[in-house]
């Protein structure tokens, strides 16, 4: 396909959910393998960058972890905007936080149309005796609205990469069929900010780390 | 590009050489060219009987870096280069032939020096870019150090001055040095006669000590004087002046100013951190009643230095409203029983819940597991809070749902665990830290509300901070989509909370809660914070996410006295400033006319006062250039860097 004649390309991911149902733990598993139980709540977007190779092709992923709390999302769509995809997460042994996903994919599918790729992911498949998000709904609705959907555990490492990596194929054959070149300038765009007139790079100048 | 060189008999004379000079754009044909390093020339033709009126009197030339060293390679076994004389370095001149050659064949960029009209060189960073008469850009470049494009600054105004616009402080106007109308100007100029000032001559003096400060406060004073009574050439001739005055004195002095202007606002004065608050301090304020005597000169205190850990406990009591300040000790006693009951009370109300109760009401319960979420991820690393079963976990968890209850109409909010955990872990009492965290929620309680416009509208005043102490900063948010400044929220959804280390949150918090020297001190904090990384951040072509994620990997690493300390800085600047806006004003909260702008100074001599910048010394910088001033009728200007 045209995918293999790119030479490497960038996608913008962000993970939504509740808060507390684990996204920070998923970005810390996938990226660093790591798991804490007792960091810290997100109040401030952060992200990661993730290089993976699939299937020979070389791909960057700029994971952006959000805060849970509603209300730090009254500032706008600034974390969502431009991603390629969208890894929405809730708790399975928590009713509220699936519904949480429902809103979010309403508001993605608002703002973005059809151009982001989703992925619904039930959190804590390790607490199965907890559950009370039953399996078939999730999954029905994922299909229903062109989500796909995945059980993880960031305690015990489960189903993380495969996550993830199924995302990032969904995102390259997305961008496969939307046409390499448009997709592409737009894929730039999302992830370097060009600008033409001042600051240049004005290396060792840099007054941090005081 | 102009066939420059075509003339065979033309002969060049180097001005200057730089190597490492990184090209960054250029017309379009050079487009390959773009990003790659090369060597800047600056050739002055030699005119002699022979050369023909077209050829250029000066070009810059830049080659790419391959092509210096294949150049240097043929130069070493050709002839038709031929050294004639030498201007300081290494200088040659050519025959057309070769040049022209290696012209066609690589296409050097040449852009020939009287088609540049204007100029743009900012302070903070090496970027020069040429633009020509209708303001297309020539070329641009990236020197290696500030010190090679001072060289190169300093050579070009051999021939051409240039003329700083007044709207935009990095951009200058090329003019032609032999242009009529120049000499008149320095007439005129030469008769305001400044260089018969003593104090002036004193200042100048200072210059070779210390020839970058000294020369900017010069310049300081000298477009202060002339910048409201004479035009804007008449401006950059004063400086013109003063450059040539302060080369007669200091030779590295000249490698200086002129190029850049200052911004209006006061100059910088430090305000030294004091010592924290001694307990002795504090109990020889108390009356034979325990009441405090003179409020404010603790406040003060406070403001200046923090307090000192073994009194933390009392004092905190009383900056969150805990004591009223004119409490009698004996009030205070009849305070802790009232409080406590009333905090039983409230708690008691959910301690009594029945499950059947509390599954009939979701909003308390979804509340109440969301803070039970929340304090297993607050402050977990600190041995107080460690470990599975912690008590004071525990209670973090008892004062939170006793607060919901307090303000079921706020509810809990993720983030407000943070504000809890430091006062409870100072206080370890669970009455004492509830209402003392009642106090702090009463100042930040908005931040937490439904439609973040508190939030929101301090954003919007970090930047209109941002834009008045430091408009390129601001500029450059503007201009890489970050001007809604959302990398700032969580320094103030939790007062730098999550940036700091416990000890460090404790001072902040104390030296905020004074409410000294203005309102919404905390986001100078912030602008301090921005101020001190302005390097960084506009670094590399920073964007949204490059500034977010450096804003967020500054935790650990602020030096947070160094930050109250400047912050406090630019609080005087801002209040001092002649352009002050009504906007700016309501934001720091400061009267149209402040009467006297010592509240945040100590008043005494009990408060120690450390560092260099004596008040003295201030006052008596302030009186020279008063004195300066006083024969004229223009406005004092001072540098907002010096
Ligand atoms: N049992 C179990 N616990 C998990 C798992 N993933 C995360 N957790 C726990 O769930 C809690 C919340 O995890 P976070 O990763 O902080 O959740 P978040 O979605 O980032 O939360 P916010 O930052 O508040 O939006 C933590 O205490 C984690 O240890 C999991 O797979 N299994
Ligand atoms: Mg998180």
């Amino acid at each position: 396909m045209a995918n293999s004649s790119i030479a490497a390309v960038s996608f913008k991911v962000v993970l939504l959910g509740k808060g507390c149902v684990g996204k920070t733990s998923l970005v810390l598993r996938y990226v660093e393998d790591k798991f804490n139980g007792k960091h810290i709540t997100t109040i401030q977007a952060s992200f990661l960058n993730k290089k993976i190779n699939i299937d020979g092709q070389r791909l960057t992923l700029a994971i952006w972890d959000t805060a849970g709390q509603e209300k730090f999302h009254a500032l706008g769509p600034i974390y969502y905007r431009s991603a390629n995809g969208a890894v929405l997460v809730y708790d399975i042994t928590d009713v509220d936080s699936f519904q949480k996903v429902k809103t979010w994919v309403k508001e993605l599918r608002k703002m973005l149309g059809r151009d982001m790729c989703l992925a619904i992911v039930g959190n804590k498949m390790d607490l199965e005796e907890e559950r009370q998000v039953p399996v078939e709904e999730a999954e029905e609705y994922a299909s229903k609205v062109g989500a796909t959907h995945w059980f993880t555990s960031a305690k015990l490492n489960q189903g993380v990469e495969e996550m993830f990596v199924g995302l990032a194929r969904d995102m390259l054959a997305k961008n496969a069929l939307a046409g390499t070149l448009s997709r592409q300038s737009s894929i730039r765009r999302n992830m370097l900010v060009v600008t033409d007139d001042e600051p240049a790079p004005a290396k060792g100048c840099c007054s941090s780390g005081a | 590009m102009d066939d420059i060189v075509g003339d065979k008999n033309a002969k060049f004379k180097e001005l200057y050489n730089q190597d490492g000079v990184f090209l960054r754009q250029a017309g379009e044909m050079y487009t390959p060219m773009f990003g790659c390093t090369g060597s800047l020339y600056l050739w002055e033709h030699i005119s002699d009987a022979e050369s023909k009126p077209e050829v250029p009197s000066r070009f810059l030339e830049w080659r790419p870096q391959d092509f210096v060293e294949l150049k240097t390679a043929l130069d070493e076994g050709s002839e038709e280069w031929t050294l004639i004389e030498s201007v300081k370095k290494r200088c040659r001149t050519s025959s057309g032939n070769m040049v022209k050659d290696f012209l066609n064949s690589i296409g050097n960029l040449n852009v020939c020096f009287s088609n540049i009209k204007s100029l743009r060189c900012s302070k903070h960073d090496v970027l020069t870019t040429f633009y020509d008469g209708s303001c297309e850009l020539l070329a641009s470049f990236v020197f290696p150090t500030s010190e090679s494009r001072e060289h190169f600054l300093g050579t070009i105004q051999a021939f051409v001055r240039l003329q700083p616009t007044r709207r935009d402080k990095s951009l200058f106007i090329v003019y032609d040095a032999a242009s009529p109308g120049f000499k008149d100007l320095e007439k005129s100029f030469a008769a305001l006669d400044l260089k018969t000032d003593s104090s002036f001559w004193s200042l100048l003096k200072n210059i070779k000590s210390n020839p970058y400060e000294k020369s900017m406060e010069a310049f300081a004073k000298v477009t202060g004087y002339v910048y409201n009574s004479v035009d804007d050439e008449e401006h950059y001739m004063a400086q013109d002046d003063l450059q040539r005055s302060i080369s007669e004195i200091g030779d590295d002095a000249s490698a200086y100013a002129v190029y850049d202007i200052p911004n209006c606002l006061p100059m910088r004065v430090d305000y030294p951190r004091c010592n924290p608050l001694t307990r002795e301090q504090w109990r020889a304020q108390l009356n034979g009643e325990g009441q405090l005597e003179d409020v404010e000169s603790i406040k003060t205190l406070i403001f200046r230095g923090g307090i000192s850990p073994d009194i933390r406990r009392v004092v905190w009591k009383f900056l969150l409203g805990y004591y009223p300040w004119d409490s009698t000790e004996k009030e205070r006693h009849a305070l802790d029983i009232s409080k406590m009951e009333s905090y039983y009370k409230i708690k008691m109300q959910w301690t009594t819940f029945s499950k059947e109760q509390e599954d009939n009401f979701s909003d308390f319960s979804q509340r109440k597991s969301l803070i039970e979420k929340d304090v297993n991820r607050t402050d977990r690393v600190l041995d107080f809070y460690a470990g599975e079963n912690n008590y004071n976990i525990f209670s973090l968890n008892n004062i939170l749902l006793t607060y919901l209850l307090y303000n079921f109409d706020l509810g809990y909010v993720q983030g407000m665990s943070y504000l809890l955990s430091p006062i409870y872990m100072l206080l370890r009492c669970e009455v004492e830290a509830f209402w003392c965290f009642v106090g702090f929620m009463k100042q930040v309680m908005s931040n937490f509300d439904y439609d973040q416009n508190a939030m929101k509208e301090q954003l919007k005043s970090m930047y209109l901070l941002v834009n008045f102490i430091d408009p390129q900063l601001s500029k450059y948010f503007e201009d890489h989509e970050c001007a809604n400044m959302y990398f700032c929220f969580r320094w103030l959804l939790v007062w730098y909370k999550r940036e700091l280390q416990q000890d460090e949150v404790a001072r902040l918090w104390e030296v905020l809660w004074t409410g000294y020297p203005c309102k919404n001190f905390h986001l100078l904090i912030g602008v301090a914070i921005l101020e001190h990384e302005r390097d960084a951040l506009m670094g590399d072509n920073n964007g949204f996410t490059e500034i977010l994620k450096f804003i967020n990997e500054l935790t650990g690493k602020l030096d947070i006295n160094l930050m109250i300390n400047h912050a406090e800085g630019i609080y005087h600047q801002i209040k001092d400033a002649d352009h002050l806006t009504d906007a700016v004003r309501n934001i720091l909260g400061i009267p149209v006319a402040e009467a006297s702008g010592l509240q945040s100074k100590p008043e005494d001599d009990r408060s120690p006062r450390k560092g260099v910048s004596e008040p003295d010394e201030i006052e008596f910088e302030k009186s020279i250039y008063s004195n300066f001033l006083s024969s004229s009728t223009g406005r004092l200007v001072f540098l907002f860097r010096p």
